[in-house]
């Protein structure tokens, strides 16, 4: 356990000194939602209902559905580092030592999660200026949507770096996770109550990673908060989390053996 | 019982033991029936052109994949079963640059320590030492994709060499590299294999590349092994040296005469003069001048060619695909 440790440890030090060597790519992860923010506030905030998705207006309802989104791209697309790292011969050279499969996996997740909560705060400070109402839930509120947000991550992490690992090719890693990613998006109530989606695009969303983390945010930032349903949500998440984790070191052990 | 102290087991295993190695793809025989035993502290080369299975055969001994048949031992362990054990204990350089170009020169081999468990204590004075021992101190802390390839291929061998292996493995080490700088990985490696007293098998097609580094030469081509030996044995194995000399006239009996002495292969007339291959063509040279002159023949020139490696390789590889 310990050396599992101590890998996971050295290779997401090493991963975060790699962020932090590139500013642009820092800048440009933080941008990115900052857009999202603003279309989607002015797309969607004309709509009628939208207006009053949440009783502190749209911006409030939508400020953590993009910090989902983020998360869900940010862990749908990590699989494409992989495929690069593949095409390196980073891999090859990495697996030749003692290395664990689960310490690999285990450092790109933390990475993940790490980076999504930094933006998860920045989109949050950014739409809070901008009068999104998100302090209704306390501090706690707060909280419970970082960590919504990063238990998404790691589910589309997981999965993406399965894909990649068994895929290996970066055509084919876009063309899966592109038809997994705006399916699942828009299939939840990151932007849409769920009281304005058909019946039956709400009854898909109970069975969707995404918009269980949609439930844990909404409600911790509701002003009176059903604390069992986040508590269920999270323990879902977290499960996924650990079943595409399962995925993505299985995919690591084949790759090991030759497959 | 009585049979203990007799058992191969109490020797010490060699660093590197394949018999009947084999490894298909489907249809495809990649390796074929690979004999192969390194001894500790030698250096051994596996030459073959593209396609050989060279590259498989390093896959299995680095535990990335495992042999179809045959048995396979690195430092007396099976890579397929004791593949942890044998990754602690091997250091391996892959045909591309393993390092991570997003991160400089010294986080790399930093990893690499940690990787196989090494302590910040133990790790921090073996990763200076092997920055100046393969010349990149001064670039340690730039981002390794912005360097040469020369530095890059420096930066994998101190990879490989950070956690003290006890075999190295090396597949095409120098292959993309301007003649001059692999000269200059040859020196790097050589001077290091000498030092540490380090096993070593590495792959190439380059023929200078393995009788430069390597003590024992196997020639593989398409799976299987087709010639083995010391470089020099194995230019012996071509016809040996070839003797050319320019004559002043033609003379028949002069060839015939030649032809017959003992230690030489062969005789026969060229333009202008005659060529003899012969074991030992320099040692040779007195006879035939006397024998020249007593043909009344005037020898205008000589040149005594040692047989090259190429061609023991071209005439092995050449043979195999003739079979």
């Amino acid at each position: 356990m310990s050396t599992t440790l101590l890998q996971t440890g050295a290779l997401t030090a090493h991963g975060v000194r790699n962020i932090a060597r590139q500013p642009f790519f820092m800048a440009f992860t933080l941008v990115q939602p900052l857009v999202y923010l603003l279309l989607f506030g002015a797309l969607f905030a004309g709509v009628d209902g939208l207006r009053d998705a949440s009783p502190g207006g749209y911006l409030t309802y939508l400020t953590p559905g993009v910090v989902l989104m983020t998360a869900t791209f940010a862990g749908g697309w990590g699989g494409m580092g992989v495929v690069q790292d593949h095409e390196r011969g980073r891999f090859g050279l990495m697996l030749a030592t003692p290395v664990r499969p689960v310490a690999v996996v285990g450092a790109h997740m933390a990475l993940l999660a790490a980076t999504i909560t930094v933006q998860a705060t920045v989109v949050l400070v950014i739409g809070a200026l901008r009068g999104a109402d998100l302090l209704t839930g306390g501090v706690a509120g707060i909280a419970v949507v970082l960590l919504a947000a990063a238990l998404l991550s790691l589910v589309l992490g997981g999965l993406s770096f399965g894909v990649a690992i068994n895929v290996r090719r970066q055509e084919s890693v876009i063309a899966i996770i592109n038809f997994v990613l705006l399916p699942l998006t828009f299939s939840s109530a990151l932007f849409v109550p769920r009281e304005a989606m058909p019946g039956w695009l709400s009854a898909l969303a109970t069975a969707n990673p995404v918009q269980w983390a949609a439930t844990m945010a909404h409600q911790a930032l509701s002003p009176s908060p059903d604390w069992a349903a986040v508590g269920l949500r999270a323990v879902a998440l977290l499960g996924a989390a650990a079943a595409t984790g399962w995925l993505a070191v299985r995919g690591l052990r084949r790759y090991r053996l030759g497959a | 019982m009585y049979c203990v102290a007799m058992s191969p087991a109490v020797l010490p295993s060699p660093a590197i033991h394949a018999r009947g190695l084999t490894r298909r793809f489907g249809d495809l025989t990649a390796v074929d029936d690979l004999d192969l035993t390194v001894p500790r502290g030698t250096v051994a080369a596996l030459l073959g052109p593209n396609g050989a299975g060279k590259s498989t055969t390093m896959r299995m001994l680095t535990t990335l994949s495992r042999p179809t048949a045959g048995t396979l031992e690195v430092l007396g362990l099976d890579p397929a079963t004791h593949p942890e054990q044998v990754r602690r204990r091997i250091g391996v350089v892959a045909q591309g640059s393993g390092a991570d170009p997003n991160a400089t020169g010294r986080e790399n081999l930093w990893l690499q320590g940690r990787l196989h468990g090494m302590s910040r204590a133990a790790l921090a004075p073996t990763v200076e030492a092997l920055l100046t021992q393969v010349g990149l101190t001064a670039a340690a802390d730039r981002p390794t994709g912005g360097w040469s390839g020369g530095m890059r291929r420096r930066l994998d061998l101190a990879m490989a060499l950070v956690a003290s292996p006890e075999v190295l493995l090396l597949d095409e080490p120098t292959v993309g590299l301007d003649p001059e700088v692999r000269r200059d990985l040859w020196d790097l490696l050589g001077g290091l294999v000498a030092e540490d007293g380090l096993t070593v098998l590495l792959t190439t097609h380059h023929l200078e590349e393995a009788e430069t580094l390597a003590d024992h030469v196997t020639i593989i081509d398409q799976g299987r092994v087709v010639a083995r030996g010391t470089p020099a044995a194995l230019r012996q194995q071509v016809d040996g040296d070839v003797v050319d000399l320019a004559l002043s006239a033609h003379d028949d009996a002069a060839i015939t005469t030649v032809a017959g002495l003992p230690d030489v292969h062969g005789a026969h007339a060229i333009d202008g003069g005659v060529r003899i291959t012969a074991a030992d063509g320099a040692r040779l040279l007195p006879t035939l001048l006397a024998i020249l002159a007593d043909a009344g023949l005037e020898v205008r020139s000589i040149a005594v060619t040692r047989p090259s490696l190429e061609q023991a390789y071209l005439a092995a590889t050449g043979n195999a695909r003739a079979a």
